[in-house]
């Protein structure tokens, strides 16, 4: 477990984030590391009180966690967050939530030390769900369990009636809701949920576990007798077959200490006298019942032996043991404890024989032992591996050696003659330390209404007459922990007189759940029809106000804005995409674009998508051969749910922007006029189609563009420096289209000049040719290899290549501002374009903008 | 050369969510459907009822593809059935046609009161045998049975279109409920029979398939190629 840093200063990385958050308070008991990812993870109007990570142990399972304390309204709520990614930029996803209300329970351990670090542990538990919280011990930790305590007792104290807790649905899905929308991290999103479903499954079973199990009574009876290395009485009968005649318990677990003294007892692992006292034992229980050794352990002195009765036996599963030496290396199993495990029907029980240190001022050592033996007694053939405290029930009996102090041997026999033991019990060491919460935490034990156990002399009922004359004390105790347990009755038995201990006897009516097979699968059943009902209602639901964008009448290079709105009409936060189209495409065609294209949306908000329809010179020629089709259908897609489709139409208005030179100099109608089968025919075969015979040198559009740049003067600076504006553009293109010859065009020098460009680089076909893009390239190292690709030119690009040469000459001459390699450069990207295919690098940028050059500052010969 | 959004996988993802180690919730399979047709025949009703046991009797058009999922069991294997109800409208046939690709089961589906959504029938089964693999279990169904007053398409001249091309077949009605269960369950039980006669290669991306064996947690084949069956 790496250690949580103590809390640092605040940084403020969050406010930069573009998701409202919630407040998240720095206090100490918050792991600062997280703050970024709590910022995503809590909504505004929660607020995060602490955070560590920790580990978290759910049944077997245990997995490295991030536990956030959250509050909203005075109310709080722990959540279990994985984490993922690395830090700081890591995400908190909440798989688990416990409001802290009347269903909650926390239950905080001493601080252990494992392995030379220490550690805090809690119990938290809200209804069924229980899990273990385990955290490196620090100030963040140890500050973070305070906080939930604090709040476990605040909540037990409102003046205002606790909520439904609704707030903490917002948690359930946050992988998907409060996400950056960073496509990039999505990838492990799929396990997220496989995680999550199965986790449900399991939890809603947990959940309703009450309503297909009933809680059965259960006789449990539990013994414990140190016997001083003696040999079996005649009969164990009076202590073990003491409950009512017809009532024989359903189950027996007896713990022995001191079972075996000898040398060898230490040698060997076998012992005669285990074999005696189980044997005494059994012939010694209860008479009505028939009994079964489920299992039996041994550490040296210690025994425990678990019996149920026959017809119970089918129902005892994953049965295990373990035992746990204290002694000196811990092997010597002259002190320490042994466990046995078993699952009853549904429930979990753990039985615990101990052994601790003895006398009077050893108390610290008992509880070191008392400690040992129940962080380390684990059992170890569970996948993964049981601890003690991970049962339901755990019934913990032995010789605990605990004294009674502050008192005389005279004081206990007087209180002891007049039945009042109650003045003994606050003189009980056992109590005291568990009082102080050091040892024992959560466990119970009944009033101590019999004599104390120890000391005896052997063969009578005297409590010690030797030199020593010690206090006798409560040694021999039986104490448990889990719901549902009743103790009947808690003695002991004066009668046996073999050891200087009595016997004790605690028994106990406990609940224990069995399952019913009929209703369980009825359950199940509904469970999973709910399972999918949720599954298809939790499934991410909009609504958009219009399905269906006309753009009407759209012209080249003209900006079209329509807007449709997205409202989250469902029960859980959505994300929302345009899916690429098949076969890898941009998600719709290139003249459209769709702002925002992703989102996400919280319940019941929405937002406007605003679709752009520009056609540029790259789609052009495309459109105005209706070779691209006017309409598109986006996939507008909600992550995990449904596809919906937006239809997009227009109108494009076809026009010179886009046509080929070919045709451009065979027709004498504008573009604009012409309808759209006459163009497409001109195009297709511009010799046949043409409106004149003897075709123009140059397309009169191009003549146009060059006579209004002379008029508005070309001397003026750099006319390319400035883009013109999006009305201008329009007159430009509408004059083209029309032909209105020498109309004063009203617009700047600018934007007649990006025309230029955008109608050289619009051609169906580049003044170079595509087929002679790679020659032009090969020839650029001298001129002569240059003009001679142009010689090769069909004429209309030859011609217009010499036109536009001069031109540019010209240009350069009577502005004084343009530098010729600059020009070279914009002139050659829209005169010598790749083919469609082709990719662009640097050199070959390089190379058509020298091939350009050398027209420009030699005398030009083409 | 395909690239598959990754909301797709993650979609995906939920189509492979099964329990690892307690038995009983477990579902073995996935079982992609597709429903098509005309526009207005029913298809967004059938799921409906299917999913959710009720009916809607003014339906919004589905303008796009929407899902549904319920977990059925047939001989004893708890199967997933996966459901996308697509769009009917003429406009809509391009991009729903993308839809097809990976689908274990097509509900093709008519409405038996319109002639006309009987006559196109042709016109779909050729997108669904083109668009599907050849084991994609193809099923007719009659819809609004209910109204057998307005019939215009007789049961048994519909029984031999289906015979002819080698579809299942048969009449229900959303309304009443009549026989949907069977029209998807049956369906099922065909892609199950063709599992085990082996006819169905499970690793093949466009099985529609997804087998998971109950002991583990990975899916059989390549997810990489599954992720990719639900897509175009
Ligand atoms: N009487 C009757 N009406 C039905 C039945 N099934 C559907 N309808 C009605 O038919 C109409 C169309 O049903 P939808 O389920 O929306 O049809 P669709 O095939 O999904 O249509 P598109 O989404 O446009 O492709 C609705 O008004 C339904 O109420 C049925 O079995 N009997
Ligand atoms: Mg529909």
């Amino acid at each position: 477990m790496e250690s949580a840093s103590s809390s640092s200063s605040l940084d403020s990385e969050g406010n930069q984030h573009r998701h409202d958050c919630g407040r998240v308070w720095n206090g100490m008991s918050m792991d600062a590391r997280y703050i970024p990812a709590l910022r995503r993870l809590v909504p505004p109007d929660h607020r995060a009180v602490g955070c560590v990570r920790c580990m978290i142990s759910r049944g077997r399972k245990r997995t490295p966690q991030v536990c956030v304390l959250v509050e909203h309204m005075q109310e709080h709520c722990v959540l279990i967050c994985a984490e993922e990614g690395a830090l700081p930029n890591a995400t908190l996803k909440s798989d688990s939530r416990f409001p802290i209300n009347v269903d909650f329970r926390i239950d905080i351990e001493p601080v252990s030390t494992v392995g030379g670090s220490r550690v805090i542990t809690a119990n938290l538990s809200y209804k069924r769900k229980k899990l273990i919280f385990e955290a490196d011990y620090d100030d963040t930790a140890d500050r973070f369990v305070k906080e939930i305590s604090k709040a476990f007792e605040n909540s037990k104290y409102r003046n205002t009636p606790a909520s439904d807790y609704l707030w903490v649905e917002v948690y359930k899905n946050n992988s998907k809701f409060f996400l950056d929308v960073n496509p990039e991290d999505e990838d492990d999103l799929g396990e997220e949920n496989k995680a999550s479903r199965e986790c449900m499954v399991k939890c809603l079973m947990q959940e309703r576990e009450d309503e297909f199990t009933v809680l059965n009574e259960f006789r449990i009876f539990t013994g414990t007798w140190n016997v001083n290395g003696m040999a079996p009485p005649e009969s164990l009968s009076e202590w073990l077959a003491s409950s009512a005649p017809n009532e024989p318990p359903d189950v027996y677990a007896i713990g022995f200490q001191e079972l075996d003294l000898s040398k060898e007892a230490f040698v060997f692992a076998d012992s005669p006298r285990e074999k005696e006292w189980l044997l005494k034992v059994k012939e010694s229980l209860h008479p009505k019942g028939r009994y079964k050794e489920i299992k039996t352990v041994r550490l040296i002195g210690m025994m425990l032996s678990v019996f149920v009765e026959e017809k119970h036996a089918p129902f005892v599963a994953n049965v295990d043991c373990n035992s746990l030496g204290t002694g000196i290396l811990g092997m010597m199993g002259n002190k320490g404890g042994v466990g046995v495990r078993l699952d009853l029907h549904s429930t979990s029980i753990c039985f615990v024989n101990c052994h601790l240190a003895a006398h009077a001022e050893e108390r610290e050592r008992r509880n070191q032992d008392f400690n040992d033996i129940r962080n380390k007694l684990s059992f170890n053939q569970m996948r993964p591996a049981k601890s003690v405290s991970e049962h339901d029930q755990i019934y913990w009996m032995g010789d605990m050696n605990y004294r009674l102090q502050d008192t005389t041997k005279q004081h206990v026999e007087q209180a002891c003659a007049n039945n009042d033991f109650s003045s003994l019990w606050e003189r009980d060491q056992l109590r005291d330390q568990q009082a102080k919460r050091i040892i024992f935490i959560g466990f119970e034990e009944g009033p101590l209404n019999f004599k104390p156990t120890y000391k005896y002399d052997v063969g009578t009922n005297q409590w010690d007459t030797s030199e020593k004359a010690r206090v006798p004390a409560y040694c021999d105790r039986v104490l448990w922990r889990g719901n549902n347990i009743r103790q009947l009755c808690y003695k002991s038995h004066d009668n046996f007189v073999i050891s200087d201990h009595k016997p004790v006897l605690a028994e106990f009516s406990s609940g224990i759940r069995v399952v019913d097979a009929v209703k369980r699968k009825e359950i199940y059943q509904e469970l999973m029809k709910q399972l999918d009902k949720e599954e298809n209602d939790f499934m991410p639901q909009v609504t958009v106000d219009e399905h269906y964008l006309n753009f009407g009448r759209v012209h080249f290079y003209e900006r079209v804005q329509r807007s449709f709105k997205i409202t989250n009409t469902g029960p859980v936060i959505v994300r929302f995409l345009f899916k690429e189209q098949p076969k890898g495409r941009r998600y719709a065609k290139d003249w459209l674009k769709a702002d925002p294209h992703n989102g996400t949306l919280k319940k019941g908000e929405s937002c406007d998508i605003t679709l752009e329809i520009l056609v540029d010179p790259a789609s052009a020629s495309k459109l105005n051969m209706g070779e691209e089709k006017m309409s598109e259908v986006l996939v507008l897609h909600l992550v995990d749910g449904k596809d919906i489709f937006i239809s997009v139409d227009m109108e494009y208005q076809h026009s010179c922007f886009g046509c080929s030179l070919e045709a451009l100099v065979r027709h004498m109608t504008p573009i604009g006029l012409l309808p759209q089968e006459t163009l497409i025919a001109l195009e297709t075969d511009p010799v046949k189609n043409a409106e004149l015979g003897v075709p123009f040198e140059t397309p009169t559009e191009l003549w146009i563009i060059m006579d209004a740049l002379q008029r508005k003067g070309l001397s003026g600076g750099n006319i390319f420096g400035k883009s013109g504006s999006q009305v201008e553009i329009q007159t430009v293109r509408e004059a083209l289209d029309t032909k209105r010859p020498d109309g004063q065009l009203d617009v700047s020098v600018h934007a007649v000049a990006e025309c230029l460009l955008l109608f050289l680089s619009a051609l169906r076909e580049p003044v170079i040719p595509y087929c002679f893009f790679k020659k032009c390239l090969d020839s650029s190292v001298t001129y002569t290899q240059a003009k001679s690709v142009i010689q090769e030119l069909p004429k209309v690009h030859r011609d217009t290549f010499r036109y536009l040469v001069l031109f540019l000459q010209e240009l350069l001459q009577k502005s004084k501002r343009l530098e010729v390699n600059i020009l070279a450069t914009i002139f050659s990207a829209v005169m010598i374009r790749p083919p469609q295919d082709g990719q662009m690098t640097p050199s070959k940028e390089r190379m058509r903008s020298v091939f350009l050059y050398h027209f420009l500052v030699n005398h030009c010969e083409v | 050369m395909r690239t598959i959004s990754r909301t797709d996988r993650s979609r995906d993802a939920v189509r492979c969510t099964t329990m690892t180690e307690s038995g009983p919730y477990n579902y073995s399979y996935i079982f992609k459907y597709i429903i098509i047709g005309d526009m207005g025949v029913g298809k967004s009703c059938l799921l409906h009822q299917f999913t959710e046991k009720k009916f809607m009797s003014d339906c919004p058009h589905t303008i796009g593809v929407e899902f549904g999922t319920r977990i059925i069991e047939v001989a004893g294997q708890k199967i997933k059935l996966q459901i996308w109800d697509t769009a009917g409208q003429e406009r809509f046939r391009a991009v729903t046609r993308s839809y097809y690709r990976g689908a274990a089961g097509a509900l093709m589906v008519y409405d038996v009161t319109r002639r006309s959504t009987y006559n196109h029938l042709s016109s779909w089964l050729t997108d669904a045998r083109n668009l599907t693999n050849p084991n994609t279990v193809i099923f007719l169904i009659g819809n609004k049975s209910d109204l057998e007053a307005q019939r215009e398409v007789p049961y048994e001249e519909a029984k031999q279109f289906a015979d002819e091309n080698g579809l299942m077949f048969l009449e229900c009605s959303a309304k009443t409920g009549d026989r949907v269960e069977d029209a998807f369950l049956e369906t099922a039980r065909k892609i199950y029979q063709n599992i085990q006669d082996g006819n169905l290669d499970l690793n093949a991306a466009e099985s529609g398939v997804q087998h998971k064996p109950q002991t583990q947690n990975t899916l059989l084949g390549n997810i990489q190629d599954k992720k990719e069956s639900c897509n175009c």
